[in-house]
């Protein structure tokens, strides 16, 4: 628990040989601050896993739903994310709700991703 | 100061080569993503670290400039990428030990 809170204390840097997923400033519910995501699609479609078997085998591992609307008003109110890059609403089938599926962006998470993680602390 | 709730910048480091440039130590994982409240000093010393060089041997620069060590990345981003899509390219030069 200490150590967790330190290293909340410290810059994280992610460093990758491939170009990063991007990730999402949210704030996913009324009781909670917001905090970094990525789409649990774009994550599937890097680890080539089936949502089942990603929740299978990493249940700790935080998945979040969001309706589209809301995503795409939060993101764009964000001023280092050009638009463009926002993805669009997918087409969804009649009577299924508009939701966009999220993961917690997390040490282990990035990891998996096969990136490497530092920390830097704000005053050294 | 909970930096890891910060929004994020998603960063591409590319080495500058001169001929002075005897080193060899090139980063293999050039994309980088850090919290906008991140300063060019922890970047700085974050890529030193994985270079293993001292400190004072890196410098980061954008399009030929040095960039100054108490910057963030979120002024960064906002005087010199805004509008454009991630990542912002940054570049960084090893100073030759022996100069």
């Amino acid at each position: 628990q200490e150590e967790e809170e330190q290293e909340a204390d410290n810059f994280m840097f992610e460093f990758s040989d491939k170009p990063l997923l991007p990730s999402y400033n949210l704030q996913v519910s009324v009781s909670r601050g917001p905090c970094n995501w990525f789409l649990f699609s774009d994550v599937l479609k890097r680890l080539k896993l089936s949502s089942r078997i990603f929740q299978a085998r990493f249940p700790h591992l935080e998945v979040a739903t969001l309706p589209w609307a809301e995503f795409q008003r939060q993101v764009s109110l964000s001023q280092v994310l050009v638009q463009e890059e926002v993805p669009a609403n997918p087409e969804q089938a009649p009577g299924t709700a508009e939701t966009v599926e999220l993961v917690h962006y997390e040490p282990e998470l990035l990891q998996l991703l096969g990136s490497a993680v530092e920390y830097q602390a704000w005053s050294s | 100061h909970y930096f890891r709730y910060d929004e994020h910048v998603s960063l591409c480091l590319e080495k500058l080569s001169s001929s002075k440039d005897k080193s060899k130590a090139v980063l293999q994982q050039k994309y980088v993503r850090c919290s906008v409240r991140a300063q060019i000093r922890h970047l700085r010393r974050v890529l030193c670290h994985r270079l293993g060089l001292p400190v004072q041997h890196v410098q980061i620069l954008f399009d030929n400039e040095p960039l100054p060590d108490h910057m963030t990345m979120k002024q960064l981003w906002l005087s010199r990428w805004f509008g454009k899509p991630a990542p912002l390219l940054l570049h960084y030069s090893i100073k030759d030990k022996r100069r």
